[in-house]
């Protein structure tokens, strides 16, 4: 489940410690059919006001957009244009003042090469700023300029998570139906709670599922407190304390508390 | 090893989810469930190697979920499972070994844990070390799933009998 966010959800997680070029901003992102300009995600500088987003460039090409504005806006736009009701996924590769690229689903990349000094950030925000909501999820900030093999695999459905560069990882929400689960980064908050919606198709693990393996203990073992049952069905079997027959105790492990499974080779 | 000893456990976070018509990522509280809609077929993929202490015997799959928001009618479920060895091609994967469908009684209070056990399926050739894949579809335009709203996958099971 995603989140619906406009600007009366705008989800703000403050500063994220990002001092210089390089860093990414990306998600998955559906946007609404409107002939506007809408932001997906941003940081920007409070003071000066400047700020690089990624955006939707619903008014003209309807392309995806990462745009730097520092007392004038560049803009680097995707070669192809965003579908209205369908999920897409942006990335803003700012990897210096006078290099931005833009990707949508992986491809289609749109570069601006106009130069924009960056002086600082201290806001990062996530969803729309006026009220066209727009659907998010997924949505991460690295501390570095992610390679276009790694977006390939954000937009065929990795998770941020997932990637070899998660150490860089400023900023991460799932936007599984709420904020901070997982969070990565400063803790989200939003004015007032964003809808839901459904989440888009997100592979969260690398390796495969859990298998259920037995414990294997192998020897030789050496016990100090045994005994040998002279009666019983046990008759005759050598026993250690705390265990029945067939069964081998491990300190540490009480009575009934869990059941180890498997082969003793001794 | 002996008989029911559990091999593969998946929780939602472990699904691969199909290119198309794939259940969702969703909360339930604190746990992480998938989402299968009622009105369109949806599926989720597990993926496993079957660990060593497999004999080669039947498997039992255990789904444990629960409704989204019913607290009546059914939901219908197919669980598939595919072999998946060497000599297979990962862009052309064999179709499934077996598969069972399950009724699953929507719960009189939505949230509550129903677990589901299907009926034994045997998997032709299946050793320790292949892959095994296990699918979930609700069949949510099948007349006998006549649940309202989301069937919410919390866990699978995989064991052997």
């Amino acid at each position: 489940m995603a989140l619906s966010v406009a600007l009366t959800q705008l989800i703000d997680l403050g500063a994220l410690g990002i001092t210089a070029y390089p860093f990414t901003l990306a998600g998955w992102f559906r946007v609404p059919n409107v002939n506007n300009l809408v932001t997906l995600m941003g940081i920007g500088n409070s003071t000066t006001g400047s700020y690089h987003r990624l955006i939707f460039l619903g008014q003209s090409t309807k392309s995806a957009g990462a745009v730097s504005s520092i007392t004038s806006t560049a803009t680097a736009s995707s070669t192809t244009a965003m579908t209205p009701g369908q999920w897409h996924h942006v990335v803003g590769v700012f990897e210096a003042a006078n290099l931005r690229r833009v990707y949508l689903d992986g491809g289609n990349v749109g570069t601006s090469s106009q130069n924009r000094v960056f002086d600082g950030a201290n806001q990062y925000s996530l969803g729309s700023l006026s009220s066209d909501a727009v659907e998010v999820a997924e949505a991460a900030v690295f501390k570095v300029a992610l390679t276009a093999g790694q977006i390939a695999m954000l937009a065929a459905g990795m998770s941020p998570l997932c990637l070899s560069v998660f150490a860089q990882l400023a900023a991460y929400q799932s936007c599984v139906r709420r904020l901070n689960w997982p969070g990565r980064g400063p803790v989200a908050s939003a004015a007032s709670a964003p809808g839901v919606a459904a989440h888009p198709r997100v592979f969260w693990r690398r390796n495969f599922g859990s298998q259920a393996l037995p414990y294997r203990l192998r020897g030789p073992f050496h016990s100090e407190q045994t005994f040998f049952q002279t009666a019983g069905p046990q008759a005759g079997q050598q026993l250690m304390a705390g265990a029945s027959g067939g069964q081998m105790a491990v300190a540490g492990v009480a009575a009934g508390a869990a059941m180890l499974s498997g082969e003793v080779q001794s | 090893m002996a008989i029911g000893d559990t091999l593969l456990i998946f929780d939602p976070l472990a699904a691969h989810p199909p290119a198309t018509n794939f259940a969702t990522l969703d909360l339930r509280g604190d746990f992480v469930v998938l989402d299968f809609d009622a009105s369109t077929n949806e599926s989720a993929q597990f993926h496993a190697v079957v660990p060593s202490h497999y004999k080669g015997g039947e498997l039992r799959v255990t789904l444990t979920g629960t409704s989204s928001t019913a607290t009546s009618g059914a939901a219908k479920l197919r669980v598939e499972l595919t072999r998946i060895a060497a000599g297979d091609n990962l862009d052309s994967l064999p179709s499934a070994d077996a598969s069972a469908d399950l009724t699953v009684a929507c719960p009189a209070t939505s949230g509550l844990l129903v677990v589901s056990e299907l009926s034994l399926l045997s998997v032709a050739d299946l050793v320790a070390g292949d892959i095994l894949r296990v699918q979930v579809t609700r069949l949510a335009t099948d007349a006998a799933d006549i649940m309202t709203g989301d069937w919410e996958l919390v866990a699978v099971v995989v064991k052997e009998d």
